[in-house]
């Protein structure tokens, strides 16, 4: 037991072989237990749901109309979209490999750590600090790779920690820290002086050279400001919903 | 053959807890799976075969878990050997003994893990926060532990019947 514990905080590199060794063994039995919830999950659900199912088709029917009439309307979005992205430099990422599809296989989800074990490792490309994305936006980074799964923090846990900028004018900056409990995430230190609305949209700064610029994270959902402190705080509500992963993707020319 | 037995046990109860146990958040919480087996195995087997199962227990969860490697090796060994001191004898048919040292159990392995992971140095939600998630698992673990006991003592008195029969 003290060699244990002393092993522990004295001597770091020994034990992650052996996490690598148990991680190696245990993902695959990780990938079979939820692929195959997942799909009796999918089972159950869809049972449960015939008798809604003429009500929903109908009602998808009109839905499907309202969505044609709006496609028109989402190309010239579009086309907007593409010039501004242009405008940002932002790079699309669209070419061949540049994102690695990944599944969710493990959760740790506790007051102490937000984090999730994905289905690729170090043999699929995906290396240490490499950015997890949905088509929605950020969710966290590669801390812990292995040969065949790898571990990410997700950016509501307590100890993430990325620099981000509000897509105003000011281009306000801070740091983003996740909360120890529920989906919220905080920009704290922002100075009085700078303004924060309720709606406005969070995007990484590129700051600290971990997280790249312009990926979306969330919007601003309330500011907490004080007469009496020399600065204010935002809550944002993440773009992503880190309770309801499933499919996600990792940026292949992300981490080292 | 027993520590097979128990490493069956305790890699079905560690990919449970990383897999099924987030997604059943019972009263805003979840059982801790792995230290439910490691108390039924130490009350059983006492302490030397509760702290060698604790710890392969720790090692499993800390391969799928995300805290730093070792605590809860570290964590698990020391509640098997503690629930294991006793004799065995005092937890049959003493139901508050036996319920009592489940809970209490869990109480301290996570207030144990706090510490431990604020020694390393992790920011940490208020002590409040550690507890609104320990005291529903100090429910929980007592309920689950009796039919892991169960279960347990049937797969022991089984192999104990296996090997005579070889023998």
């Amino acid at each position: 037991m003290v060699v244990s514990v002393a092993a522990v905080f004295l001597i770091p590199g020994p034990w992650r072989q052996v996490e690598r060794v148990g991680s190696t063994v245990l993902a695959p039995l990780q990938m079979g237990i939820s692929e195959t919830l997942t799909e009796a999950t999918g089972f159950v659900d869809t049972v449960q749901r015939v008798r809604t199912l003429a009500a929903e088709n109908a009602q998808f029917r009109d839905e499907l109309d309202q969505l044609q009439s709006e496609l028109v309307r989402m190309h010239e979005i579009e086309v907007e979209n593409s010039a501004l992205r242009n405008l940002l430099s932002f790079t699309e990422r669209t070419g061949p490999g540049a994102l690695i599809p990944v599944s969710v296989i493990g959760r740790d989800d506790t007051p102490y750590v937000q984090a999730i074990t994905i289905d690729r490792g170090s043999g699929d490309g995906v290396r240490q600090d490499a950015i997890v994305v949905t088509h929605k936006g950020l969710v966290g980074r590669v801390e812990r790779v292995n040969p065949t799964s790898a571990k990410v923090r997700l950016i509501n846990d307590l100890n993430s920690s990325v620099g981000v900028r509000l897509q105003t004018e000011a281009r306000t900056t801070g740091v983003l820290r996740g909360q120890s409990q529920g989906n919220s995430l905080v920009i704290a230190y922002i100075r009085q002086d700078d303004p924060v609305e309720k709606g406005d949209t969070v995007l990484t700064s590129g700051q600290g050279e971990i997280f790249p610029e312009g990926l979306v994270v969330g919007k601003v959902a309330r500011v907490e400001r004080k007469d009496a402190d020399p600065f204010q705080a935002a809550v944002v509500e993440p773009a992503v919903a880190m309770d309801k992963l499933e499919r996600l993707y990792v940026l292949a020319d992300s981490g080292q | 053959m027993r520590f097979l037995v128990a490493a069956g046990l305790l890699i079905a109860a560690a990919l449970l807890q990383s897999i099924v146990g987030p997604s059943l958040p019972l009263i805003g919480s979840r059982p801790d799976f792995v230290l439910v087996v490691v108390l039924a195995w130490a009350m059983l087997r006492g302490s030397t075969e509760g702290a060698v199962v604790g710890f392969l227990g720790g090692v499993l969860l800390d391969s799928v878990a995300y805290t730093p490697f070792g605590v809860q090796s570290a964590l698990l060994g020391l509640a098997g050997y503690l629930t294991g001191l006793p004799e065995v004898n005092v937890y049959r048919g003493n139901l508050p003994y036996f319920f009592g040292t489940a809970a209490l159990a869990t109480l301290a392995y996570h207030t144990l893990l706090f510490l431990l992971l604020q020694a390393r140095g992790l920011g940490m939600p208020p002590l409040i926060q550690t507890y609104a998630m320990a005291l529903p698992a100090a429910l929980m673990n007592p309920i689950l532990l009796a039919p892991t006991f169960m279960l347990c003592r049937r797969l022991l008195r089984a192999l104990s019947g296996w090997t005579q029969l070889r023998l």
